[in-house]
């Protein structure tokens, strides 16, 4: 039974034999990026970075657009106004025992894992966007642009009219193709810099069309893409349907 | 000219040895006719023993029993020596089978009566051999040095720790200081090559001792009842028309021990090796420490009770169990053995093996331990993203609003998801949430939220008040589409 066993051993391997890329990965030293991407994001990014409940990441265009210290800063210390908890776990250079026992609001990755995925999206995900019209910076006061971007909401209701009223209603009201907009609690969750991020590219998992698609069943024929600009001046009108926070519950 | 050479230094053996007068007359003792195949068990559990031993030598040739190397060696095991890591599976494995197989014997012995008079001392050295075996398992445990072993040995520490007076010096005695550290895993090394399999030795020498001079007990036959007073007399004539022992009824135990060691080794080398699992770190959280299966059942008790229990369950509960077994051939050493005529033996065994299934069942999924990775790692199912309320028009798509997208985001943020599931995915401490809109309103799911109840801690502190409406908003959206969601029982409106 022994030598039938080293027989088969010698003319492959046995189904029990353990595979040296299973073995078990101290957790801070996991820098594979499908496995970071897994534990760490599609719990709100979705699987395989899309149709989740947050936006999707899994999209050429934001990937472009978005420069990668965004993505780092982003994920590194979070996103301020919005649910995107900070990720990094503990300093690098203070990598001492209380500093790594110590965690930060969301996860404990380092700056090595962060690194991980910011280049795992780019590489598995990005690519060029199926887009011709001039892409609108990602940041409105991106440093290339010629000045910090002022919108003008007045200016945003046409632009809204244009290119949102369509799905979301005249007053963001909602209707039957896209939900409502003009929602207190949907607008002191997301922070303008999200909602410059969703006009730019929509949302392209769950149909939401991106400032350039002309979207011929929602959008008039009299579409243009939206400027850098025109992007600005429609997050100042939704901006300004915020309502101040109520109070705090008293303790 | 060799055949010569063979002859006479077998004489010579022999007349220094004299095995024709010792070995050979024990192997052909006889034994009544009629022992069966339900006999085989306690040889076949041997016979893995003797597995353990040969493997864990060469084991013992590799391992270093330090807590900085242990892990490293393991791995060498695994992914370098040759054929290594067929050691530690067959290691494993037959330990796995070498517990089944003992339970499966005492069941057999206890049904068929075995331990009654005569025989009560073969069967208090057999529970011996029994809690030998057992902590043989969780040494075992202890030396594949991952985070199960290193946090399980904390467990075990802490149980060791509530005996009254001594527990600090037993806890000291085990870990080798306060707490555990480098004298930890040489003691347990100690232990389980050294001090532990002594004692399982001696004592199985003792075992086979007293089968050999007590005989094993002739299967039991209903109405026929054990009494001292004439057993042995009838036994003896039962004897006279017995068969040897070899060959007659060991070839029973022969094959039967063959098919044990064949499947031993078909499993390890089908399933390979158990662990190591994970580096055993602890100042590393992402731990889901669990005990190997044959102490499942504890955890789970232990998880189930009430904090009052414990210390009952840690120090109590294994005293009365072993103390049951060892009272049990002087309750009842007379009477029926055959379980026919012993419904409350063959009750107990069923109520003990449905116990211990359950127990492990619910120890192995552990419901009541939250999923501290599902808030980031458990996707929200899609179909609650966007769904076809309509199967014929597939175009026609529903999608959450904003709001409720956020509210999904709530969901996962503040680690709802931990405790619930959505689609059976996530934690099970609390209630699965996918159709929680068809039991509680919009005004019962912020009260929930808010103020928590029946385990739930509350959020109301914890949640800003645009968070609480996003996920109520969600929340509203889950249930079948083709159900109406929870209405209130109480009129708001005057």
């Amino acid at each position: 039974m022994l030598l039938s066993l080293l027989t088969l051993t010698g003319c492959g391997k046995l189904p029990g034999q353990p595979n040296p890329d299973d073995r078990p990965v101290r957790p801070d030293q996991m820098t594979d990026f499908r496995t970071l991407f897994r534990e760490n994001c599609q719990g709100c990014h979705g699987a395989d970075g899309r149709m989740g409940p947050a936006p999707p990441l899994n999209d050429k265009l934001f990937l472009t657009i978005a420069p990668e210290s965004s993505l780092r800063e982003i994920i590194t210390n979070g996103r301020h106004g919005t649910l995107m908890p900070a990720f990094l776990g503990f300093d690098k250079k203070q990598a001492d025992l209380t500093n790594r026992i110590q965690q930060r609001e969301g996860g404990h990755l380092t700056d090595t894992q962060i690194d991980a995925i910011v280049k795992g999206m780019r590489a598995e995900w990005g690519g060029k966007p199926d887009v011709s019209a001039p892409l609108p910076s990602y940041l409105a006061d991106d440093p290339k642009a010629k000045g910090a971007l002022v919108g003008d909401k007045d200016n945003g209701a046409d632009v809204y009219m244009m290119a949102c009223a369509g799905c979301h209603g005249d007053n963001g009201e909602g209707g039957k193709r896209g939900g409502k907009l003009n929602d207190p609690a949907f607008l002191a969750l997301v922070s303008d810099q999200l909602l410059r991020r969703i006009v730019i590219t929509g949302r392209a998992d769950l149909g939401m069309p991106n400032f350039a698609d002309p979207a011929p069943a929602a959008r008039p024929k009299s579409f243009a893409p939206m400027t850098n600009q025109d992007v600005a001046d429609v997050v100042a009108l939704l901006a300004s349907w915020r309502k101040p926070a109520p109070p705090a519950p008293a303790k | 000219m060799m055949r010569r050479w063979l002859w006479s230094t077998g004489a010579w053996l022999e007349h220094r040895l004299g095995l024709k007068d010792s070995v050979w007359p024990m192997m052909r003792h006889p034994v009544p006719r009629g022992a069966n195949w339900w006999y085989v068990f306690g040889s076949a559990t041997m016979t893995l023993l003797i597995i353990q031993i040969v493997t864990g030598i060469c084991l013992a040739l590799v391992y270093v029993p330090s807590p900085d190397q242990a892990f490293e060696s393991l791995e060498y095991l695994n992914y370098h020596q040759y054929m290594g890591w067929f050691l530690r599976a067959l290691h494993y494995w037959a330990a796995t089978g070498m517990v089944c197989m003992l339970f499966v014997h005492l069941t057999q012995v206890f049904l068929f009566g075995a331990f009654k008079y005569p025989r009560e001392l073969t069967w208090i050295v057999g529970v011996g051999l029994l809690a030998c075996t057992l902590f043989m398992g969780f040494s075992g445990q202890v030396l594949r040095w991952d985070q199960d072993a290193y946090w399980g040995v904390g467990v075990g520490a802490s149980m060791a720790g509530r005996v009254p007076i001594i527990g600090p010096q037993v806890v000291e005695l085990l870990l080798g200081g306060t707490q555990i550290g480098a004298p930890t895993l040489s003691r347990f090394f100690a232990l389980h090559v050294f001090v532990v399999p002594g004692l399982l030795i001696s004592l199985l020498v003792l075992h086979l001792y007293l089968v050999l001079r007590k005989g094993i007990s002739e299967p039991p036959v209903p109405g026929k009842p054990v009494d001292p007073k004439t057993y042995e007399a009838e036994y003896e004539e039962k004897l006279k028309g017995g068969e040897p022992f070899f060959p007659d009824s060991m070839w029973r135990d022969a094959i039967f021990s063959f098919l044990t060691i064949l499947v031993a080794v078909g499993v390890a080398a089908y399933l390979g090796p158990y662990g190591p699992r994970s580096v055993p770190d602890p100042t590393l959280i992402q731990a889901n420490p669990r005990p190997d299966w044959y102490f499942l059942w504890l955890f789970a008790l232990l998880a189930l009770s009430p904090p009052e229990a414990e210390t009952f369950i840690m120090l109590v509960l294994p005293v009365l169990l072993f103390g049951i077994l060892i009272v049990i051939p002087f309750v009842s050493n007379t009477g029926e053995r055959s379980w026919r005529r012993r419904p409350i033996a063959v009750l107990s065994v069923i109520s003990v093996f449905v116990t211990f299934v359950v127990l492990t069942y619910l120890g192995f999924t552990s419901p009541w331990s939250p999923e501290m990775e599902a808030w980031s790692a458990t996707t929200v199912p899609e179909n609650m993203i966007q769904w076809t309320p309509d199967l014929k028009k597939p175009e026609d798509k529903h999608t959450l609003s904003p709001v409720q997208l956020q509210g999904a985001v709530v969901l996962q943020n503040k680690n709802c998801r931990n405790c619930h599931a959505l689609d059976g995915k996530g934690g099970h401490r609390g209630p699965d949430l996918t159709d929680v809109a068809t039991r509680l309103t919009r005004d019962e799911l912020i009260r929930q939220v808010i103020q928590g109840g029946g385990n739930m801690p509350a959020y109301g502190k914890q949640l800003k008040p645009a968070e609480v409406d996003a996920l109520v908003d969600f929340l509203g959206t889950l249930r079948p589409k083709d159900q109406p969601g929870a209405r209130s029982s109480a009129s708001l409106s005057p």
